[in-house]
This record gives C-alpha cells, sequence and structure tokens, in this order.
C-alpha cells in the first residue's frame, strides 16, 4: 500500500503494446524521462518504422530502455522507483508480454508494487502530463469532468465519456479502419509507401483541400460512430481513374491537392461527430490521444469548432501523441494514488482484447 | 577539428576541403535543408565505424545516405514502383525513401533487416559535393545520440564531449539554419513483398461467385456458412482472404463474425494485426482470431504470435493478405478446415469471389 505521508512519487513506465518499446520515469505527474526505442535518435535515423512486431526486438531494446530512462531522468537506481506502470493490454500480445514479464521480474527482485495499465486509458489522459517544471504540455491547468476523449491512432477511433478519472465509456468508435489506417491505406494507393500517414499529411500543406470532392462517411447517421472503409473505396477507384486520365507525370502535380482533399474528408468525418457528442453530452473538455492527433489540420479545424460551442479543446504534446510511455507512467501514478496496485504480481498476465472501458477492473 | 565559414564567394575550395577530408575516411558536419548533418563516406567501412563512435549507443539503427538522384541510389538500393514514384515526383527534399538495400554500402550503414534509407538534399552545396565525390555520403544529423537537433555549429559543439569533438576533421558553417521540420521517412519496402507474392495462393477447383451489392456478399457469407456449418465448433477453420486494398476483406470478416456469434464490433486489424474477438456457436465458445498480415515483413512473423495458440481447436482464423503467409502456415493448418477466397473489386460495388472449401 502506498503510504499517506509521501509526497513524491516515482513511477516507471513500460509500454511494449505494439511496434515500439516504450519506457518513461515520472516524478508525480511530472516528465522526468521518456524514451522511445524508434525515436531515441532524432529524425532521420529510424529502426522502427519498418514494423517488428517480433518479440525479440522489445526484448532486445527493454533493459537498454530502462536504463537509458533511469539514467536521463537522474533518478538513476532502480531502487529509486516507488511504482512499476506496465501495459497489460490491448495490444499485440507477445510484444505485451514482454513488458509485463519484465515488471513482474523487477517487483519482485526490488520489491516494488506493480500497477496495470491499460494503454488506452493512458493515450486519453496523454494532455495531463506536465514538463519536469511542473508546465502542464498541453497548456491544460485544471483537468474538468466528465471530459470527452478523442483517440484516434493507426489502430483505433473512438470517443470516450469520462464521467472522472477512471470511468470510462466508449461512446462512438470506428466500425471498420481507423482514422490513421485510412491515411495509410490511401497513401498506398498514391503510391507514397506504406504506412504513408505522415506523409500524406506533409504533402497535404501545399495542396488545396476542396480540390476533390470525397464522401464524408456516416456523416448522416444520428450515433456516433465513425466509418472510413467507403472513403478507402471511393478513393481507390477515384485514384486509379486520375492515373488513366493524366498519366503518371501530371498525376503527381495533383498528388498535393487530392492529399489535401483526403485529409480534409477524415478529418471533416471527426469533426462532424465529435461535435454531435459535444453538443449532446456537454463535457466540461475534450482532450486527444494517440498519433493522428498530432496531424496539423485536424488541430486547427478542431480549435475553431470547439471555440464556437465554447469548450475547451487540449492536444498532447507531439511526443506524446504517438505510444509511450510517460501516458502510462502517470496513469500508474493516478492508480498508486487509489491504491489500485496489482494485489498478486506472479498472477499478472497480459491482455490483449480488453477496451478502455475495462480500465476499473480489478487485478 | 576545423571550421570554415560557408560563404557565396569559397564553395568550391570549401568544397575540395570536404572532398579530401571524406577520401581519407573523415568526418565533416555539413549543413542541409533540415539541419547540421554528419558526412562520411558510406562506402568506407572505417569511416562508418568513426562515425559510430561519435554518435555512440546507437544500437542496430542505420543511417541514411545523401546521393544526386535516382541513378545513382539505384546502384545501392532496389527500387520498386512506390520508390521510383518518389525519385521522380518529389524529390528532392525533405523526404527519406527507404528501400531494400543491395549490401554494397559499408558494414552499419544498412538496418539490420537489410534496408536503407536515402536523401537526396533539397541544398544545392551538399548536391553539388556528392556529385563532385562521386561516392553516397550519410545524411544523419550531427548530434550525438539523444541530444537535440543541431540548427547551428554551437548546438552540436555543446552537446559533445572534447573527445567526441576529436573524431571530427572538418566543420562548415552557414550560421543558423532555419528551424525546419526534419525530413519525413517513407517507406516503400511493403510494397516490393506485395508485389514479390503476386503469384498468390493456390485455387484448384474454385467456384466463383458475382456480387452486386452487400446484400449478395451477405448471401455469399451465409452460403459459405452453411457449406462448414458441420465443422464449426469442432474443428479449426482457416480462412484464407486475398485480395488488394478495398477488395472487402473486412466486410466479408464482419459479416462472417455475426453469424458465429460475436458481439463485438469486428474492426480492420491491419494496425495492430491479430484481434481476437469471443464467439459462440452451437452452444460452444470459441475465439475468432482476424488477422492481417499486409505489415508482415516476412512470413515467419507470425511465429512470434503463439500460432499454436491462435490455430488451436476449435477457433476460426480469419487471415487477410493470407497470400504472405500462404505457404509458411501449413505446418499449423493440418487437420484444419479451410476456406481459400480470392476476392476482386470489378466495380466500388461488384466484388467477385472465387472460392475453394478444403474438408
Amino acid at each position: 500500500m502506498p503510504s499517506k505521508s509521501k509526497k513524491v512519487i516515482y513511477t516507471l513506465g513500460i509500454d511494449t503494446s505494439c511496434d515500439d518499446t516504450a519506457v518513461a520515469v515520472l516524478k508525480n505527474d511530472r516528465v522526468l524521462a521518456n524514451v522511445v526505442s524508434s525515436q531515441v535518435d532524432t529524425h532521420r535515423e529510424w529502426g522502427g518504422v519498418v514494423p517488428r512486431l517480433a518479440r525479440r526486438e522489445h526484448e532486445k531494446m527493454i533493459d537498454g530502455c530502462i536504463a537509458l530512462a533511469l539514467r536521463r531522468s537522474g533518478v538513476k537506481y532502480i531502487e529509486n522507483i516507488d511504482v512499476i506502470a506496465v501495459t497489460y493490454g490491448p495490444g499485440l500480445a507477445p510484444a505485451l508480454e514482454v513488458g509485463v514479464r519484465k515488471a513482474r521480474e523487477m517487483s519482485m527482485e526490488y520489491m516494488i508494487p506493480v500497477v496495470a495499465v491499460n494503454h488506452m486509458e493512458g493515450h486519453a489522459l496523454s494532455t495531463l502530463l506536465k514538463n519536469s517544471r511542473g508546465v502542464n504540455f498541453s497548456k491544460l491547468a485544471k483537468p474538468q469532468f466528465p471530459a470527452i476523449a478523442v483517440l484516434v491512432s493507426g489502430g483505433h477511433t473512438e470517443i470516450v465519456w469520462i464521467e472522472e478519472l477512471g470511468k470510462y465509456e466508449i461512446i462512438g468508435q470506428t466500425l471498420d479502419d481507423a482514422a490513421g489506417e485510412a491515411f495509410d491505406k490511401i497513401a498506398r494507393m498514391l503510391d507514397l509507401g506504406y504506412p504513408g500517414g505522415p506523409v500524406l499529411a506533409r504533402m497535404a500543406e501545399d495542396g488545396d483541400p476542396n480540390s476533390y470532392p470525397l464522401p464524408r462517411p456516416m456523416k448522416d447517421s444520428q450515433d456516433y460512430h465513425f466509418s472510413f472503409s467507403g472513403l478507402k473505396t471511393a478513393c481507390l477507384y477515384n485514384t486509379n481513374d486520375l492515373k488513366k486520365a493524366l498519366g503518371p507525370k501530371k498525376f503527381s502535380k495533383i498528388v498535393p491537392d487530392y492529399c489535401a482533399s483526403v485529409q480534409e474528408a477524415i478529418v471533416d468525418s471527426l469533426l462532424g461527430k465529435v461535435s454531435r457528442a459535444v453538443k449532446k453530452k456537454k463535457p466540461k473538455m475534450v482532450m486527444f490521444g494517440g498519433g493522428v492527433s498530432a496531424n496539423n489540420r485536424l488541430r486547427s479545424k478542431f480549435r475553431r469548432e470547439m471555440k464556437k460551442q465554447n469548450i475547451p479543446v487540449y492536444f498532447p504534446d507531439k511526443k506524446f501523441a504517438t505510444d509511450n510511455a510517460s501516458m502510462i507512467a502517470l496513469v500508474g501514478y493516478y492508480k498508486f494514488l487509489r491504491a489500485e496496485t496489482v494485489e498478486c504480481v506472479s498472477k499478472l498476465e497480459r491482455d490483449p482484447s480488453i477496451t478502455i472501458e475495462h480500465a476499473l477492473k480489478k487485478l | 577539428m576545423k571550421k570554415v565559414r560557408l560563404s557565396s564567394k569559397n564553395q568550391q575550395s570549401v568544397m575540395d576541403a570536404v572532398i579530401e577530408v571524406l577520401s581519407r575516411g573523415g568526418l565533416v558536419i555539413y549543413p542541409t535543408e533540415t539541419c547540421y548533418g554528419i558526412a562520411a563516406d558510406a562506402t568506407n567501412p572505417e569511416a562508418i565505424q568513426k562515425l559510430l563512435a561519435y554518435k555512440s549507443k546507437r544500437q542496430d539503427k542505420a543511417i541514411s545516405v545523401a546521393v544526386t538522384d535516382q541513378r545513382m541510389a539505384a546502384r545501392y538500393v532496389h527500387l520498386n514502383k512506390a520508390a521510383k514514384n518518389m525519385y521522380q515526383n518529389f524529390l528532392p527534399g525533405p523526404i527519406t525513401v527507404i528501400s531494400r538495400g543491395k549490401g554494397k554500402l559499408a558494414p552499419g550503414v544498412e538496418s539490420s533487416h537489410g534496408t536503407q534509407g536515402i536523401r537526396i538534399p533539397d541544398y544545392p552545396f551538399v548536391l553539388e559535393l556528392v556529385r563532385q565525390y562521386g561516392k553516397p555520403i550519410t545524411a544523419t544529423s550531427a548530434n550525438v545520440s539523444y541530444k537535440k537537433t543541431p540548427y547551428a555549429i554551437r548546438d552540436v559543439l555543446d552537446n559533445t564531449t572534447a573527445k567526441q569533438q576529436s573524431l571530427i576533421d572538418l566543420a562548415i558553417d552557414a550560421g543558423t539554419l532555419p528551424k525546419r521540420k526534419p525530413s519525413t521517412v517513407v517507406d516503400t519496402t511493403l510494397e516490393s513483398i506485395y508485389v514479390l507474392r503476386e503469384g498468390g495462393i493456390p485455387l484448384d477447383h474454385k467456384t466463383v461467385f458475382t456480387s452486386h451489392d452487400l446484400e449478395d456478399t451477405q448471401k455469399f457469407v451465409t452460403f459459405i456458412c452453411e457449406k462448414i456449418d458441420k465443422y464449426i465448433g469442432k474443428k479449426t477453420i482457416v480462412f484464407f482472404l486475398q485480395g488488394d486494398l478495398g477488395a472487402g476483406k473486412t466486410t466479408f470478416t464482419k459479416m462472417f463474425a455475426k453469424k458465429i456469434g460475436v458481439k463485438d464490433i469486428v474492426v480492420s486489424p491491419t494496425y495492430t494485426i491479430c484481434r481476437q474477438y469471443q464467439a459462440r456457436a452451437h452452444q460452444k465458445k470459441f475465439q475468432l482470431v482476424h488477422m492481417d498480415t499486409y505489415r508482415f515483413f516476412e512470413p515467419q512473423e507470425i511465429d512470434e504470435l503463439d500460432p499454436k495458440q491462435l490455430f488451436a481447436k476449435p477457433n476460426i482464423v480469419v487471415i487477410e493478405w493470407a497470400n504472405k503467409v500462404y505457404d509458411h502456415v501449413q505446418q499449423y493448418v493440418k487437420g484444419a478446415i479451410v476456406v481459400k477466397i480470392l476476392m476482386q473489386s470489378i466495380t466500388p460495388e461488384k466484388k467477385q469471389f472465387e472460392y475453394a472449401i478444403e474438408e
């Protein structure tokens, strides 16, 4: 049990839910170190971009990432850590297994309590992270609930109702492809490689979003669900026709305009449903999470719309939009304060298929 | 370390000095359109060793290289359609294109998976330098590992030790560079596998079903369900689905999932690779395993997913982009009922399904 008198809690966060090995050290809700294996070196080096779901990759990276996070944080020794927060789902089973096993081992060796964290709860609360001086990265001074979290990434697109910290309900989600996946797949149709979401967004910066009329799927449905497969199919036929009509050289000239139009269609689809949810459910704030929330067009369109509705909207710092362990450590810290530690660490298992609604599950 | 200030007048003499350092295996800090980079002759093993010593703690990360054009790139990497599209239409520019390497660069330059990132910087001095030198130079940023991106020579010096600085022979100072975003990485390697294995899964005694709309597709799903009904809840059933983007693979799986009592919303597994759902039919509980191998680099990756548990009796496994792993998973599907479906989109609504059931 956490001792009530102790004011400073050092949390070690571990996330191995998908392609990246991520480790972080937090002092309360402040990030002291944030290590992501594919980004340990800044740009132009890569390593995690080609997806390697291989367990061996995480196994190769995890000890180095933990050592680096401890060193960078200044905490130095694992003995100084008060609680280990580890992602136990959702994600790829063998990948999750690496993190969970590491947490179990360290917990037993150093007698440190473990908190099991739901990866999606991490994304939902990523805007609450603060830097080492205690300044919130997202300019979110005081969280207010109930809130709506919009989680948009390559694997997820969902609207989550947050009654209070720890209480979540999915009120809308994608019925087929995730928003990030739509970006990536349409980029492939444009011969921009895969995953081409980031390069599509970059090309879109020089394009006109109104040049190609594309469908806004599910625009008129009364629920809060999304669907992107119709847009994907429309783009497939549209791009094939354009390629035939224009020839490769001329086609490449319209790629920026096409990218801008695609981006606009995806952002509009998100905006329509989130706006509907905000109008109907009247949350006190909207917070974003997930890799697609780093998209600039998405940010500016949502800022404008939420301002109109007079609801504050917050976006994660770009390094906390994609998968990271700081958000896992943050959730772990909150759970530790609520004494939600894992009772029997040796029995802690990964659970690849959980949703954010399982965040309260007693372990 | 020698420092030279680059001006409009001394370009050629600076270039001569850089070439001299590069050809004897030295390291040079140089400006690009994104930030300061560090150059070494990417074909010289000693120069690369020196670079790795400078960067320190890089584990097995790869190093991208700068070339002048597509022709030069083709000497070092295999260029497929997606890569050529990038070279011909979007380079030079702040984009790193990843392709399969040919193993012609010094050890440590290509990634451990044999891929190579290539840049054509939109910076005349660098393009001319590489042209005159005639060999690719490294295009990694000049910061040591984990330190901030350098936009001025000072940024490099402030974050390196004297020992690290002693490894640098020459620094080309072009003042403080505008803070541009780092280059965007475009990975073209998944495309090549797709093209390579286009042959796909063998369909010997196939039947063709044409679907004109979603209602027809629903009929097709019902028909397939009836065919395999007696095995549901008893044997492992494996669906191999093959078809391009938008052919209807996930739509088929969603409809099928409903038929076997899956309550959750079945969504595309491309990003997560594998999703598992609780299914219930004929009073039996089992799992629907929905996999997408599109992001696989090699078929062996499925071995990491605990295939024994995935293909356990009486699970139903649906594999999208099945042609990628078809041969490799034969070892796991012995004794299973196999349903192969080749899906083709004729128009946005009209689909053609060629299928075969092996009992």
